[in-house]
This record gives structure tokens, C-alpha cells and sequence, in this order.
């Protein structure tokens, strides 16, 4: 299978205090397209911070990160806001979605920024949300929607730039058991059928359960 | 979208969005009705000086604007007169006779001008007798044998020619206009006494009223009870041609009251042919040409009477030809001065209104910082997160703005009709109208639509600086 993220001897130091704190330690890692991967670690053992580099969000103190088999270290602010809008999905912890948007328009907001033209975004919006089973609740704004329905508009709205893979921040942190479980559901469903990547940082045994690869991070380094 | 999701947030926290819709509508409605009472002022000043005093172009002897020697001045022949008379720009044009003298009353006397007019021409040129007080007589309309003289109210203030009477008709309009029972029967106890004037009056309305009712009553009192004495007699007495002394007896057969207090405090009207034989100044000799331009010519703008004004100085050499800006110099300063003036103080406003919008933008980034992060993360480009906030901070400055132009408009569409009487004796003191029309001009919104925009542009600037600074921390 080929590999759609290579990562070599990253680290990334943070030196704004006095103390420097190694978040990622010399990681070498390779991703197959396909992958439902979890990152796991104890809190502070660099979980974001890795993942906040595969997704071009900070840049790293050495070492490479080659999506697809370009690099995107070193690319400029505005080429990287591009590439993370083009070919990467989020899901955040505590959802962010914009809460003055319906789920259809959060679901839409990206593909209105990739320039899509509106029928087609609208198109396009429906399915995803249907997909993840809210069909019913298109309209709601995302006060109106439980966590869990609002983490499902979160996986639409990640999946809508139709990106490369999918980097997700502990997404079960905030539900409850049952939430959880539709939304593992539904991440393994479109994963198997439709080949999508997942990354995603947790503590959670019952999506460490769910993954089909662990690695687990202690002080910034992968622990074999 | 973008702009939809600026609008969409401009109401998530109505009250706080609302509070500084409410102070940019007040800002924007006092900005511009005061610019409006400004224009309308320092214009009904203008409108005095050109349509009532002065005219679009005055023409003077130099020596007698200097000392208002009666010999110093200007000799107009078949020559002049044929420019005059045949000049395109020129509409109509007529001349003073200009003496200064005392006027003198049974009771006072004052220093006037006495300026002798052809009576017909005149009225083509300036429209003071448009403000001749109805009931005191006209402007020189009645045929007489004595010899007539137009005074102001001021003079005729002066010279206690205007008097103060309580009669029954002035204590039935005091009560049709809603004054108390008691307050009348107190006024009946003056019932047909006298006031030579308004000094007296105030000192009989003290005695009766206490302080509080005297602040409410005297002034109705006082405009109810004025009455002129008819036809009353004057003596003017001042230098003749020969350096004589010379004295003329008129009656007064009209009263004028005009805007500008200055000018009824020192003029009054006699017939020019009069003076004239009075003053033994000969048929040629004239101290002012007052000369209206034709509209078509644009006299407003002074570059428009350029050519004329040096045609005339050729005509005559010995004069000075004035326009607006040199014989109502007050008038045309406070033109010049009163609008750059208003545009500061709109700017001082908003100044004051852009850091209320930048607090509130402020707070509302700060609050959604996790949104802005998420937005940036998922590929909301700079340029488009400033565009973001920026129509925000324009909405928000644009919805008061434009409910405020519409209030200013209406507000001073209705003044202009009605008129604002404000300070009025204050400003009758200074030489303006105590009504003022307040007057809206399309410059004076554009300019407040232009120091919206800045500011919406400049308030926006902070907010979006948060928003930068807040974008590193993802996910």
C-alpha cells in the first residue's frame, strides 16, 4: 500500500519559556492510505502537537512531513492554509462548528471556500448528512443538536473538501457512550467502505478498541 | 458566505450589538443635524447679507469706508449709469445716500445711519420690505405730506417708540395660549398701565410673580403686550454737505424687524430725494451702489464675479467693489470656516464611537476565539478572516448609520420647514436669525458616509489583530 504520510525524524521543541519542552521527539512514522489509526499517550505526551504538524498547523523545529510525496515543511502560511482546506479534514474535541450556521451550512462552509458553486456544495452537503444519519436535523443550528449529533455535522463537515485523511483530536472526549458508539460506527463505515483515513489522538478504550493500528506516544517519542 | 456568517454574527449577542447600533445612530443623527443647524445658520446669514443688506456686489468709496465722510463719495454719470444699466451679469442695481446721524424721540435718541433710497429700485435689489412688522405701518406705500422714514424694531426700541400695554385682547390671548387662572388675574391688576418699554414691563411682572412664574410668564406676556406708536415723529440731526448741521423731521411710517439684529440697530430709511436736499448732496453723488447679479451667472460662487467685479472697478476708479467675501466678511468666514469645522467634529465623534465599536469586537473575537482557530485550521485564509470581521465591524456601524442619516433626514426636512427657534434672542444678539432653518446638504452625508467607512475600516483593524494572534493555537 502506498504510504500518504511520511513523517522522518520530526521533533518540535516549544522555547517560549525558560524550560523547553521536547513535545516531539525524533518521530519516524509512515501512514498507509486506508489506515484507521489511533494515536494514544498519557496527557502531555504530544499527541496534539503531532497531529497539529501533520495537519500544517504549527511548523516543526527539524525533520520532514511528506504527505501524497511532497513535503509540506517550509511551504509559506497562505500555501499551507490552501493545502489544509484542499486535503485535510478536522474534527475537533469540542466540535467548533459556527453556531450562527444550520449543520447543512456548516457542512457547506468549506466547499463555499474551495469555491464550489452553491448547488452543488448544497448537493453535496445533503448526502454527507445523511450519511451520518441526520437527515432530520439539516436545519438545526448546532444548539439545537445533542453532542454527539454535533460531532456527527463535525465528521460531514470534515469529509465535505473530500480531503486526503482525516486528522481527528480526541473527537469521543466530550460524548456520552451511546454517541460515542454511532460515531465510531460511522468513521469505520466510511473508512472501510469508502477508504478514508482516520487519525485521531485518544484516551478512550473503546476507540482504541475500534482502531486497526495504536501508536502510542510517551514524551514526544513513539513507544514500540 | 462569509458575509452572511458576518451578519449572522453581528446578532449573536443582540443587546451588545444593539447598544452600539443605538450610540452610532446618535452620533450620526447629531452629527448631522447639527452640520444641518450650522449650514442652515451661517446660510440664513448669507441670504441676509446678499438679499437684504448688501446684495451680490456693493460698491463704495474707498475714503468712506474708512470715515463715512458724506463728501467722500461716488459720482455716478450718463456713462456709469449706461454700464449699469446694459452690463449682462447685472440684474438690477440701485444706490444710497449713506449719513450717519441722531435719531431723536420724545423720549431717547440713538446713532443711526439715515440712508436715502429710490424706493422702487430698491425693491429690486434687497427685500427688506418682505420684513416690514405687519400692523406698524409700510414701506413707504401711503401717499403723505410729511416725510416718511423706515425704522427697525430695534431703534424703535431705543427710542421707545415700542411700548408695552396690557389691554382686554392681550389678557384673552394670554388665556387662549393655557395661562394659569391666577397668573391672569395678577396680569389684570396692570390692566391699561403703560410700559415705555421692556425694562419697565420686566420690573411690573417681578412684582407680580414670583420667580418661577416670572420665567414662565413674562416673555408670552411680553409679546402679547408690544404695541408701536403709530406715525410717531422722529428728529434726525447730522452733518450736511457743507459740514453744517442739519436737522430732518420724518415720520415713521413702517417698522422692519430682519435676522440680523446688527444691521436694524443702525439703519433707517428715508426717501433719497429727500436726503438729499436735506443733506444738500447733489444728484450725482452717492455713497453705496448695491448691484444683484443675474441668477444664470451663479453669483454664489464668487469666481462666477470675477469678470464683473473687475469691469465695475474700471467704471469706478475711485471705489472699492466688494462682493460677499469683502462687505459681509463675518458672513463669508463663518461659511468657510463652518463647514471643515463640522466635518472635525463628526470626526471627533465617530473617533469617540470607533473605540465603543473596537471594545465590542474586541470582546466578541476574544469570545469566539476557539471558532476563529477552527476556522483558520480548516482553511479560512487570512484575507478572508479580516474581510469577515471587517463586515462585521461595517455592519455594525453601517445599521446606525444609515437609520441615522434617514432620522437627520427627516428631522431636518421638518425643521427646514418650521424653523428651530433656539437661543433666539442670544443669536439675534450676534447677528443671526432667532429661527433657524436648518439646511442638508448632499456633501455633508457623503463626507459622514466617508468617516463611517474609515472608521468601520480602522475599528476593524484591532479586532482582526486578536483574531491573528489567537490563530497559532489549533486544534
Amino acid at each position: 500500500m502506498k504510504n500518504i504520510i511520511e513523517i522522518k525524524d520530526l521533533n518540535k521543541i516549544y522555547d517560549e519559556s525558560e524550560i523547553k519542552v521536547h513535545a516531539v521527539n525524533n518521530v519516524n512514522l509512515n501512514i498507509e492510505k486506508g489506515e484507521f489509526t489511533s494515536i494514544v499517550g498519557p496527557s502531555g505526551s504530544g499527541k496534539t502537537t503531532l497531529l497539529n504538524l501533520i495537519g500544517g498547523l504549527i511548523r516543526p523545529t527539524s525533520g520532514d512531513i511528506i504527505i501524497d510525496g511532497e513535503s509540506i515543511v517550509g511551504r509559506k502560511e497562505k500555501d499551507l492554509t490552501k493545502y489544509r482546506r484542499d486535503h485535510i479534514g478536522f474534527i475537533f474535541q469540542s466540535y467548533n462548528l459556527l453556531p450562527v450556521l444550520t449543520a447543512l451550512e456548516n457542512t457547506e462552509f468549506i466547499m463555499s471556500l474551495q469555491g464550489y458553486p452553491a448547488f452543488k456544495s448544497r448537493k453535496r452537503a445533503e448526502e454527507l448528512l445523511k450519511e451520518v444519519g441526520l437527515e432530520d436535523r439539516m436545519n438545526s443550528r448546532p444548539a439545537q443538536l445533542s453532542g454527539g449529533q454535533q460531532q456527527r455535522v463535525a465528521v460531514a463537515r470534515a469529509l465535505a473538501s473530500k480531503p486526503k485523511f482525516i486528522l481527528a483530536d480526541e473527537p469521543t472526549a466530550n460524548l456520552d457512550s451511546v454517541s460515542t458508539n454511532t460515531l465510531l460506527d460511522i468513521m469505520e463505515k466510511l473508512n472501510i467502505e469508502e477508504n478514508i483515513t482516520f487519525i485521531f489522538s485518544t484516551h478512550d478504550a473503546r476507540v482504541m478498541k475500534k482502531a486497526r493500528r495504536i501508536i502510542k506516544l510517551v514524551d514526544g517519542a513513539i513507544e514500540e | 458566505m462569509i458575509i452572511s456568517i458576518a451578519w449572522k454574527n453581528v446578532w449573536r449577542k443582540k443587546s451588545r450589538s444593539i447598544v452600539v447600533i443605538v450610540a452610532v445612530l446618535a452620533g450620526t443623527l447629531a452629527a448631522i443635524f447639527m452640520g444641518a443647524i450650522a449650514d442652515g445658520m451661517v446660510n440664513g446669514k448669507i441670504y441676509s447679507a446678499i438679499n437684504t443688506e448688501s446684495s451680490n456686489i456693493k460698491i463704495v468709496n474707498k475714503d468712506f469706508l474708512v470715515n463715512d465722510d458724506i463728501n467722500a463719495n461716488l459720482t455716478i454719470n450718463d456713462s456709469s449709469i449706461d454700464f449699469l444699466n446694459n452690463a449682462p451679469e447685472i440684474e438690477n442695481w440701485c444706490t444710497h445716500l449713506k449719513i450717519t446721524g441722531v435719531a431723536q424721540s420724545a423720549h431717547s435718541y440713538a446713532g443711526v445711519n439715515i440712508i436715502g433710497i429710490d424706493v422702487n429700485k430698491e425693491k429690486n435689489v434687497t427685500n427688506l420690505y418682505t420684513y416690514i412688522i405687519p400692523g406698524t405701518g409700510d414701506y413707504f406705500e401711503h401717499k403723505t405730506k410729511s416725510i416718511q422714514v423706515v425704522i427697525s424694531d430695534a431703534i424703535a426700541e431705543q427710542l421707545n417708540i415700542k411700548k408695552y400695554r396690557i389691554t382686554d385682547e392681550v389678557l384673552d390671548k394670554l388665556t387662549e395660549y393655557g395661562i394659569d387662572i391666577d397668573a391672569i388675574k395678577k396680569i389684570e391688576t396692570i390692566k391699561g398701565k403703560r410700559f415705555l418699554n421692556k425694562k419697565k414691563l420686566s420690573s411690573a411682572c417681578r412684582q407680580l410673580f414670583s420667580q418661577s412664574d416670572y420665567n414662565k410668564y413674562y416673555d408670552i406676556v411680553r409679546v402679547y403686550s408690544v404695541y408701536y406708536q403709530h406715525n410717531t415723529r422722529l428728529n434726525f440731526s447730522f452733518s450736511g454737505a457743507d459740514s453744517q448741521l442739519r436737522f430732518l423731521t420724518a415720520r415713521v411710517c413702517g417698522i422692519y424687524k430682519t435676522t440680523n439684529l446688527f444691521f436694524d440697530r443702525m439703519n433707517v430709511f428715508v426717501k433719497d430725494d429727500v436726503l438729499r436736499q436735506y443733506a444738500d448732496v447733489k444728484a450725482t453723488n452717492i455713497h453705496e451702489i448695491l448691484i444683484r447679479i443675474k441668477d444664470k451667472y451663479d453669483p454664489n460662487d464668487l469666481k462666477n464675479l470675477s469678470g464683473i467685479v473687475k469691469k465695475l472697478g474700471t467704471v469706478f476708479p475711485k471705489a472699492k467693489v466688494m462682493t460677499i467675501k469683502e462687505h459681509s466678511t463675518d458672513a463669508y468666514q463663518m461659511k468657510k470656516v463652518a463647514e471643515p469645522k463640522m466635518y472635525i467634529l463628526i470626526l471627533i465623534i465617530y473617533i469617540a464611537l470607533a473605540f465603543g465599536i473596537i471594545n465590542t469586537m474586541s470582546m466578541a473575537i476574544l469570545e469566539r476565539e476557539k471558532e476563529l482557530q477552527m476556522l483558520r485550521a480548516v482553511g479560512l485564509s487570512r484575507v478572508k478572516l479580516f474581510i469577515m470581521i471587517l463586515m462585521e465591524t461595517f455592519f455594525l456601524t453601517i445599521i446606525g448609520t444609515i437609520i441615522g442619516i434617514v432620522g437627520a433626514i427627516f428631522s431636518v426636512m421638518y425643521y427646514h420647514t418650521h424653523g428651530i427657534t433656539l437661543f433666539d434672542d442670544v443669536l439675534e444678539q450676534y447677528g443671526f436669525s432667532g429661527i433657524i432653518y436648518p439646511e442638508l446638504t448632499t456633501q455633508l452625508i457623503v463626507i459622514t458616509i466617508i468617516i463611517v467607512l474609515a472608521t468601520a475600516l480602522i475599528s476593524s483593524i484591532v479586532p482582526v489583530k486578536h483574531a491573528y494572534d489567537k490563530e497559532k493555537t489549533l486544534i
